[in-house]
C-alpha cells in the first residue's frame, strides 16, 4: 500500500484506539459479577442501540422534500397506476375481441379457472 | 355453535389456573376437529350462528392458535405478570373470533369484527415490551376503525335495500354505476385495511413488532384472516362493481407486495421482517380474492390457513430468540445454530413454509392463487414472479443471517431449546406440512 509518514501515524493511532476499545470490551464481557447474576442476554453496546433506534424512528425524522416526494411518486404511484392501467386495458382489449368474435371459443385459455 | 361459545365462556372462571385453561383449549380444539364433516354446506345452525366449511376451518385455526398462544406465553405465568388477566383477555379474543367466523348476519359479523380489536389492544398495551406500543396500538385501532365505520354505513344501506342482513338473503348491489362503485369501495375498504393491502398496511409492522408473542401470534395467525373472510362474505354482493374495480386492488397488492418484499431484505428487526412478509403474502391473497375465480378464492383460503400457521410459528421462534438474547435485532441474534441446532431445524422448516416450498399448504395455496391471477391477466406474471422470487430471497436472508455464521461476540449465554418450545413449533409445523396430503380439508370446501 502506498504510504508516507502521515499515513503510518494515522494507522498507528487507529490501532491504538481499537486496542483500547477491545480491552474495554473484554473487561466488560468477562465481568465475573455479571456472570454470577445468571442473567442472559448480550452486553449492552450503545452503538448498536443507536443504530436500532435510528432504524425504528425513521418515520419520526422523515421530512417531506420535493426529492422524497418525487421518489415516492416514481417508485410507488407510477408503477401501481401504470401496472393497473396495463392490466385493465389488456383485459378490456381481450374482452372486446371475445365479444366481437375475433377469438374462437376453442382458442380461449383458462376457460374453467 | 353455542356448544363452543358456552365452553369459551365457561373457561373464563377458570383463569386462575393456567393449566386448566391450557389443557381445556387443546381439548376444545380436538373436540372441534370431530365436526370436520363437510356433508352439508351449512351446519350447527342456530338462530344467528352457523358454520359452513370456511367458517369451520377458521374457527379451528383460532382455537389452535389460541391454545398455542397460551402454551408459548409461559413467561407471563413465570414472572407473575397478571397471568389470569392475560388468559381472560385471550379467551375473550377467542370468543369474539368464534362469533365473527360463525355469524349468520352481517351486522353481528361487523360487531364481533370490531370487538376483536379491543382484546388485541389490551394485549399489546398490557403485555408489550416497549414504549412504542402506545403508538402501535393507536395505529392499529384507528386504521381499522377509520376503514370500518363506513362499512357500518354500507351495511345499513344494504339493510335498507334488502330488508335483511342475513348472509345469503341480502340482494346483490346491481350494476357498476357511480353509487354502486362507491358502495363497493366503502364496503371492501375495511377488509382491505385489515388484510392488509400495501398502502394501508402501516399498522401491521408496528402492531406485530410491539405486541407480545401472544399478540403477534394471534394477529398474524387469525386476525389478518378476518379481512379475507370478510371479503369472501361481502364480494358476492358486488359482482359488477368488483369486475370494474378489481384491477386497482390487484395492482396495488401485487406491486405493493414486491415493494414490501424488497423492504424485507433491508430489515434488521426479526419481527419486522416477518410482519412485512405477512403483508406480501396477504397481497397475493387479496389479488386472488378480488379476481374471485374458483381457484382464487380457494387458494386464498389455503394460503390464509397456511400463512396463519407459518407466520405464527415464525413469531414464536422470534420470541424464543428474544427471551434468550434480549434483542430482536438480526445483527445481534445471529449464528444461533451454534447454540440451538435443533431450533435451527424448526427455523428451517418454518422458513421453508414461508417461501411456499413443498410440501406445505402455502405451496398449494400459492399455486392456486398464481393460476387464478394469471388467468385473469397474463400481465400479472411479471409481479407474481418478482413476488415469489423475493419471498424466497428474504426468507433465506432471515434464516441464514439468524442461524449461520459466527455468533455475536458479546453474547453471554443462550439456553438450549426447551421441550415445550419444540412442542409448540411441531404443532405449528405438523398441520402446515401434513394437511397438503389431503388438501380437500382446506381446499374446495366452499
Amino acid at each position: 500500500m502506498a504510504g508516507g509518514t502521515a499515513n503510518v501515524d494515522v494507522v498507528k493511532e487507529r490501532a491504538a484506539v481499537r486496542a483500547a476499545i477491545k480491552k474495554e470490551f473484554q473487561k466488560q464481557v468477562t465481568n465475573p459479577h455479571r456472570h454470577g447474576s445468571a442473567e442472559g442476554g448480550v452486553l449492552f453496546d450503545p452503538a448498536v442501540q443507536r443504530f436500532m433506534s435510528m432504524r425504528a424512528t425513521r418515520y419520526d425524522h422523515f421530512k417531506p422534500t420535493p426529492r422524497s416526494s418525487l421518489i415516492g411518486i416514481a417508485m410507488l404511484a407510477v408503477p401501481i397506476l401504470g401496472y393497473g392501467w396495463w392490466m385493465k386495458t389488456s383485459r378490456e382489449n381481450f374482452e372486446a375481441k371475445c365479444r366481437t368474435g375475433q377469438v374462437a371459443y376453442a382458442d380461449r385459455e383458462f376457460k374453467f379457472a | 355453535m353455542l356448544k363452543f361459545m358456552l365452553a369459551c365462556i365457561m373457561l373464563m372462571p377458570l383463569v386462575n389456573s393456567w393449566w386448566a385453561v391450557q389443557s381445556s383449549l387443546f381439548i376444545l380444539t380436538f373436540i372441534l376437529m370431530l365436526y370436520c364433516h363437510h356433508d352439508f354446506s351449512n351446519y350447527m345452525a342456530g338462530w344467528c350462528f352457523n358454520i359452513d366449511s370456511l367458517g369451520y376451518i377458521l374457527i379451528l385455526l383460532s382455537f389452535w392458535i389460541t391454545a398455542l398462544v397460551v402454551c408459548s406465553s409461559q413467561k407471563v405465568l413465570k414472572e407473575n405478570n397478571y397471568p389470569s388477566l392475560f388468559l381472560l383477555v385471550n379467551i375473550f379474543l377467542l370468543f369474539f373470533l368464534i362469533m365473527t367466523f360463525s355469524a349468520n348476519d352481517y351486522l353481528l359479523f361487523y360487531i364481533s369484527f370490531e370487538s376483536s380489536l379491543i382484546p388485541t389492544l389490551i394485549l399489546i398495551l398490557g403485555w408489550g415490551y416497549q414504549p412504542e406500543r402506545l403508538q402501535a396500538g393507536v395505529y392499529m385501532l384507528f386504521y381499522t376503525l377509520f376503514a370500518s365505520l363506513p362499512l357500518l354505513v354500507s351495511l345499513i344501506s344494504l339493510y335498507n335495500m334488502s330488508g335483511s342482513l342475513t348472509l345469503g338473503l341480502v340482494e346483490n348491489v346491481s350494476g357498476a354505476g357511480f353509487i354502486s362503485c362507491i358502495w363497493y369501495v366503502v364496503t371492501v375498504f375495511a377488509f382491505i385495511v385489515k388484510l392488509p393491502m400495501f398502502l394501508v398496511h402501516l399498522w401491521l409492522p408496528k402492531a406485530h413488532v410491539e405486541a407480545p408473542v401472544a399478540g403477534s401470534m394471534i394477529l398474524a395467525g387469525v386476525l389478518l384472516k378476518l379481512g379475507g373472510y370478510g371479503l369472501i362474505r361481502v364480494l358476492p354482493l358486488f359482482g359488477e362493481a368488483n369486475k370494474n374495480l378489481s384491477w386497482l386492488w390487484v395492482s396495488i397488492s401485487l406491486v405493493g407486495g414486491v415493494v414490501v418484499s424488497l423492504m424485507c431484505l433491508r430489515q434488521v428487526d426479526m419481527k419486522a421482517l416477518i410482519a412485512y412478509s405477512s403483508v406480501a403474502h396477504m397481497g397475493l391473497v387479496l389479488s386472488g380474492l378480488v379476481v374471485f375465480g374458483w381457484w382464487g378464492v380457494n387458494g386464498a383460503v389455503v394460503v390464509m390457513i397456511g400463512h396463519g400457521l407459518c407466520s405464527s410459528g415464525l413469531f414464536c421462534l422470534a420470541n424464543m430468540v428474544y427471551e434468550r438474547i434480549g434483542s430482536r435485532s438480526l445483527l445481534i441474534s445471529k449464528g444461533l445454530m451454534n447454540f440451538m441446532p435443533s431450533m435451527a431445524l424448526w427455523w428451517f422448516l418454518l422458513s421453508a413454509g414461508n417461501m411456499a416450498a413443498p410440501p406445505t399448504l402455502n405451496l398449494l395455496g400459492e399455486i392456486s392463487l398464481i393460476i387464478s391471477v394469471v388467468s385473469w391477466s397474463k400481465v400479472s406474471m411479471l409481479s407474481i414472479s418478482l413476488l415469489s422470487f423475493f419471498s424466497a430471497a428474504y426468507t433465506l436472508y432471515m434464516f441464514s443471517l439468524s442461524q449461520h455464521g459466527k455468533y455475536y461476540s458479546a453474547l453471554f449465554s443462550c439456553c438450549s431449546g426447551k421441550v415445550r418450545e419444540y412442542l409448540i413449533l411441531m404443532l405449528h409445523w405438523l398441520p402446515l406440512n401434513v394437511l397438503i396430503l389431503k388438501g380437500s380439508t382446506v381446499m374446495f370446501i366452499l
